[in-house]
């Protein structure tokens, strides 16, 4: 893929508005940078010069075609946002979205059977919304939810940009020249597969748990040089060898890429995002990484979770985690990836094992230490495995 | 009478079953057929005369989807019963409007027992057997809940006498286990049984009832097979108490709850008598339609259904049983991975088959692939 740039006078700018395919703004949106046009090859034209006077002005055709009436215009960038009875967090994290710098893009929100209440509210957040944000309603009101997973699949065959962002009802992008460095990012590496920015973790009580999402990347790609301004490239191994999961809210995808390796796996209902993350990562050639904080997590109540959470459903997401890992390992190609999800089971099945013989439930103690064996082999672990089968022909004796 | 009174919604049904938490469109069978002309008053007063009868002794929960012939079979079979006092809870996950369409016809030779509902709001692809089973328990009225899904029959007549006497003379019982045969789509009959290891073990005993015995977890777990939905009834206070169907995986859902449903029960009866006729899938045309990896996804989702059972129930003998099939499922996982030349996979499966289940040949099988690994790796 390659981007030409050229110059248009005014007399043109007319039609090449209603053939742009996605169009670039200055900052405070007072005029357009660029027009984004698509080739029958595949090549990115941007025209450059075009004034406008203010955005949706009705001189010029083009805001008001965002959205989903019928015309030739597509959004460089989708963002897909599921939601379920949650109207008050959507609203900010929507505010979030429009006090974007960068504005050619489109938000896909998929209401996943949200009872009348929340929909009767959407009406109220749309007032403040502009074109470019399409609500898409899938399934009665307050019917059973199709999942996160699933709405995510549906709101990425709905999307119209060739680029798919993420952003779930409860996050918020704290930084609005997010999607400008995306664009920024994505004009200079046409090719680029996966972008991915970071974020802060911060508890309920407001304390800063992690200022980066990636310290282990950052100190990997410290050394080398940026290949843009705002960030590096980086390999699958780099993301492998230090485990840099990242999450939906600051991850971006091209939506061919999605679209060849099947979308989220619907099949449980924990843990979909890790699962998309690798599965994506083992097929994208071209990743790029920038370190700035666009995003904060916020990390739920684990006391108050604790407490909510039966012992079963613990323990229910703790075999389910097992599963996605292996899901992951017999998916992707690349050994470094499937090591790491080797590895992280094989920690999940230590913690089952550790957990069950702190509940006085030695015989599955000693059976998850075996299965965490299998899949992770250290020697610290067989030893503990030996001394646990020791203790329980010991407590068999005892009887 | 408007046409909105026909199509009631009954509200949230209260219940602790997952997925039971919202409304179900409920339709009283003898209404449906009214519902293109809705100047029938005296139709509609049948169906309501009969909502207020007094509760039925068995509930049959029917989930459906898109099979509005094979679901007049299983239905029909239902009425020829000789046993009158059940209802038919039919359970209709987002059907198409074509076989919605069916259904009236289907209504027509139907009495007012047999009630449809629809799963209000099903997404595109529905909601899946397991949340319309558990919607169907909750909305049941009987006692008893029974099961036959939309592609089995009953095969004789007296399957529901025979389960209403035993039920009413041995009181503690909360696991009723009939019997049926299996047979293939070319019509070869494959098991003429089809728990042939259970039917061994208690043919030694005395019967305890006219029909069959009283069996025990361990029993069930020694003959090793379980028992299909079809030949299965299960006491609602049972089924109440072990939480329903496990709705976080689309197969061998039936293994799960029938397993954890025999741990939780105070008393089982197993009736050899055949009640049923279990089609097996075509296996060659299956595999060809499905891919190789959708094959290793089903064996990954019955080792943790295993894994599920396994750390569910409180008996030793099901733990058991679970982890050696566990083990079967990921030996045959590394024996695949190994035959398609993914050795670091079947290494990987072989250890993980140790250890689920234990065994000195098995053991020396591993060492041989981590043997021949290393050369291999040495050879590179």
């Amino acid at each position: 893929m390659q981007i030409w740039w050229r110059k248009c006078t005014a007399r043109d700018s007319e039609k090449l508005y209603t053939s742009a395919k996605a169009i670039v703004y200055s900052k405070k949106a007072t005029h357009v940078i660029a027009l984004i046009h698509r080739g029958r090859n595949p090549a990115i034209c941007i025209s450059k010069g075009v004034k406008l006077s203010h955005p949706g002005s009705t001189i010029h055709p083009v805001p008001s075609s965002f959205g989903r009436e019928p015309g030739t215009t597509t959004p460089a960038f989708s963002i897909v946002v599921p939601t379920r009875n949650r109207s008050q967090l959507l609203e900010r994290t929507l505010a979030g979205l429009r006090s974007q710098t960068f504005l050619a893009f489109e938000v896909v929100v998929i209401d996943d059977g949200s009872n009348e209440a929340t929909r009767a509210l959407y009406p109220v957040i749309w007032e403040n919304l502009d074109q470019r944000f399409v609500l898409l309603s899938h399934g009665e009101a307050d019917a059973l939810g199709i999942g996160p997973s699933a709405a995510r699949n549906v709101g990425i065959a709905a999307a119209t940009g060739p680029i798919i962002a993420f952003c779930d009802d409860d996050d918020i992008w704290t930084n609005d020249n997010h999607l400008a460095m995306m664009m920024a990012a994505f004009s200079d590496n046409p090719s680029l597969d996966m972008y991915i920015a970071n974020q802060i973790a911060v508890t309920t009580e407001g304390v800063v748990t992690k200022d980066s999402w990636f310290p282990g990347l950052e100190a990997i790609v410290q050394r080398r040089s940026r290949s843009l301004e705002h960030g590096y490239m980086v390999t699958r191994d780099d993301l492998a060898s230090c485990g840099a999961f990242a999450q939906l809210n600051i991850l971006t995808i091209k939506k061919n890429l999605i679209d060849s390796m099947g979308g989220f796996w619907t099949r449980t209902p924990y843990e979909g995002d890790r699962d998309f993350f690798w599965r994506a990562v083992d097929l994208a050639d071209q990743i790029f990484f920038n370190p700035t904080i666009i995003a904060q997590h916020n990390i739920p109540d684990q006391t108050k979770h604790d407490n909510v959470s039966t012992r079963v459903t613990e323990v229910e997401r703790w075999i389910l985690s097992t599963f996605v890992s292996q899901h992951i390992s017999l998916s992707v190609r690349h050994h470094t990836i499937k090591n790491l999800c080797n590895h992280y089971e094989g920690d999940i099945l230590r913690h089952l094992s550790l957990y069950f013989s702190n509940h006085n439930e030695h015989d599955l103690g000693y059976q998850y230490a075996r299965r965490a064996l299998a899949t992770r082999l250290s020697w610290k672990w067989s030893a503990y495995t030996l001394m646990l089968a020791c203790r329980g022909l010991l407590r068999r004796l005892a009887r | 009478m408007p046409l909105q009174c026909h199509r009631r919604i009954i509200g949230v049904i209260a219940c602790k079953l997952p997925g039971a938490r919202f409304a179900v469109n409920r339709f009283r069978g003898i209404e449906l057929s009214a519902l293109g002309s809705p100047a029938h008053p005296e139709i509609e007063l049948v169906g309501r005369r009969s909502g207020a009868n007094a509760a039925p002794a068995i509930s049959i929960v029917v989930p459906t989807r898109n099979r509005a012939p094979l679901l007049a079979r299983a239905l029909e079979s239902m009425r020829s019963q000789s046993f009158s006092s059940f209802e038919v809870l039919v359970v209709d996950d987002g059907s198409t409007a074509a076989t919605k369409a069916e259904y009236a016809a289907i209504w027509q030779n139907l009495d007012d027992r047999f009630v449809l509902h629809y799963v209000s709001a099903a997404p595109a692809n529905g909601i899946g057997p397991s949340v319309s089973r558990n919607l169907g328990i909750a909305a049941a009225r009987a006692p008893i809940i029974a099961f036959c899904d939309d592609d089995d029959s009953w095969t004789s007549n007296a399957h529901l006498a025979m389960m209403a006497e035993v039920f009413s003379t041995l009181p503690p019982l909360s696991v009723y286990i009939a019997n049926q045969i299996a047979v293939e789509a070319n019509g070869a009959i494959v098991k003429r049984s089809w728990l042939p290891g259970l039917e061994k073990a208690v043919g030694a005993r005395q019967r305890s009832h006219q029909h069959g015995y009283l069996v025990t977890c361990e029993d069930l777990a020694a003959g090793g097979g379980f028992a299909q939905l079809n030949i299965l009834a299960v006491s609602k206070a049972l089924i109440e108490s072990q939480g329903g169907f496990w709705t976080r995986t689309t197969y061998e859902e039936d293994r799960d709850f029938f397993w954890r449903a025999v741990d939780h029960a105070a008393a089982i009866f197993f009736n050899p008598t055949i009640v049923a006729q279990h089609n097996v899938p075509d296996q060659t045309r299956k595999e060809n339609l499905s891919s190789n990896f959708s094959q290793v996804e089903r064996w990954i989702i019955s080792a943790l259904v295993s894994q599920h059972i396994a750390l569910s129930v409180n008996h030793r003998t099901i733990k058991r049983l679970c982890t050696v099939y566990e083990g079967d499922i990921l030996r045959h996982l590394s024996l695949h991975f190994s035959k398609n030349e993914e050795h670091a996979l079947g290494f990987q499966y072989a250890c993980r088959a140790i250890a689920a289940r234990a065994s000195w040949k098995w053991s020396a099988y591993t060492f041989l692939l981590a043997f021949r690994n290393l050369m291999r790796k040495s050879a590179q």
